[in-house]
């Protein structure tokens, strides 16, 4: 599941598998992070996963552990 | 299910009209926002260039400019016109339709019917859908499909989700009956659970004009609008169209009998530049094979396939070309067009 999340979210940010850990905070500059990536995460991992996540619980993600938890129920 | 076949219509002319203020994105955000915040918001929506209408200058009237020079360009009589739908969300009274005003400005006969319809992001799909239904039904033979808005009244400055989006424009295109034409299928569709998703609060029956309404609030995301303004839900339109645009893609390929890979163009409401590419990833299409314009004209809402169509068919390029064209925004309302181009009478854009 890990994996999947991660491969996911790099490909969503236009970046290396390997340039992700579950302690990597995505919302940064470093991945050229704006509001639209992030509808595309949420989108993308709803479907992926099959859950529903709140718009106010995706905000309070930093980290992309945190996803994790959101897609773990 | 709101499906259409069409045997004899073709679209066989557009024009487009920007009015004269093009602004770049840096100078409709200054004062309002550092640029280091613009270039993060205006990057991946892919807007470089906005227009705005002159003070008294109407949808209509851009529509009307666009018109005159579609017909002569086309070489067309006006009496042989025997249609005219205004497509827009700003017309010019609350009553009469405006249509009504056009069909006496541009001179086109008393025989001709005249409506307008109330619609944005998917409104040239609904205007094309329209005319091309009495096409069919031999009640018409040439008509005329005017999307227009002028938008950028109704959208607040201070609003970042919203300034560096906007265009004010208009266009015309002609779609006629012909016995040589290809068949093109449409399809509609309607949800208005999320008619709060995009939306104009104030000022009709629901909620008249006030001082209230016209206080600017401030949102948590930093942009502030008044219930005056034209507000879109970010996230629910995006996911509204990354979900939607991918099914009816593979719905209008399946009702029109086309691989999609043997589709040449895909002609998407330029609703922003990485939605689109979002979208093209999602439904399997090569993003060579999707055209952006976005940058050059900025979202014209209803008019931006009549300028995707310009542009294409500027050099005649579009002639024999299959081309699956989708609309889909303010309602919410989505639709689609698959067919194969013809040739064209007449592509131009014009300044007003």
């Amino acid at each position: 599941m890990e994996e999947k999340l991660i491969d996911l979210v790099a490909e969503v940010l236009e970046t290396e598998h390997a340039n992700l850990s579950l302690d990597t905070e995505f919302k940064t500059d470093e991945f050229d992070w704006d509001s639209l990536k992030g509808y595309a995460i949420l989108v993308t991992l709803e479907e992926e996963f099959g859950v529903s996540i709140e718009v106010e619980d995706f905000i309070a993600t930093k980290k992309v552990g945190d996803l994790l938890r959101l897609v773990s129920g | 299910m709101a499906v259409l076949k069409t045997r004899k219509t073709k679209i066989t002319g557009v024009c487009c009209a920007l009015p004269l203020d093009g602004r770049n994105v840096y100078d409709v955000g200054a004062g309002h926002f550092d640029a280091e915040t613009i270039g993060k918001v205006a990057g991946p929506v892919g807007s470089e260039t906005l227009y705005f209408a002159a003070d008294g200058q109407t949808a209509s009237d851009l529509c009307f400019a666009a018109a005159e020079r579609l017909i002569s360009s086309a070489g067309i009589a006006k009496g042989e016109i025997d249609g005219v739908i205004f497509v827009s969300q700003t017309p010019d009274y609350r009553s009469p339709a405006t249509a009504c005003i056009l069909q006496d400005r541009l001179g086109l006969p008393r025989t001709a019917i005249a409506m307008d319809l109330n619609f944005g992001c998917s409104g040239f799909v609904y205007g094309a859908f329209t005319a091309a239904s009495f096409i069919e039904s031999g009640a018409c033979s040439k008509l005329l499909v005017l999307n227009g808005d002028t938008l950028r009244r109704h959208t607040s400055l201070q609003d970042k989700g919203m300034t560096f989006i906007l265009s004010d424009a208009g266009s015309a295109v002609l779609l006629e009956s012909s016995d040589g034409a290809e068949p093109m299928t449409f399809s509609m569709k309607t949800d208005g659970s999320g008619y709060e998703a995009l939306i104009i609060t104030a000022g009709g029956e629901r909620l008249r004009e006030s001082e209230k309404t016209k206080e600017l609030r401030m949102d948590g995301d930093g942009s502030a609008r008044s219930d005056e303004d034209f507000y879109m839900d970010g996230m629910g339109v995006f996911t509204f169209a990354v979900r939607e645009v991918p099914l009816l893609i593979d719905e209008l390929a399946s009702l029109h009998g086309i691989a999609k890979d043997d589709v040449d163009d895909f002609l998407f409401h330029q609703a922003n530049a990485y939605m689109l590419k979002f979208i093209a990833k999602r439904a399997g299409i090569p993003m060579d094979k999707v055209r952006v314009n976005i940058g050059r004209y900025g979202n014209t809402n209803g008019s931006t396939i009549p300028f995707l169509l310009a542009d294409f068919a500027a050099g005649g390029e579009q002639a024999g070309r299959n081309v699956m064209m989708a609309g889909f925004g303010v309602g919410l309302s989505w639709g689609g067009i698959a067919g194969r181009l013809g040739d064209f009478r007449c592509a131009e854009i014009i300044s007003v």
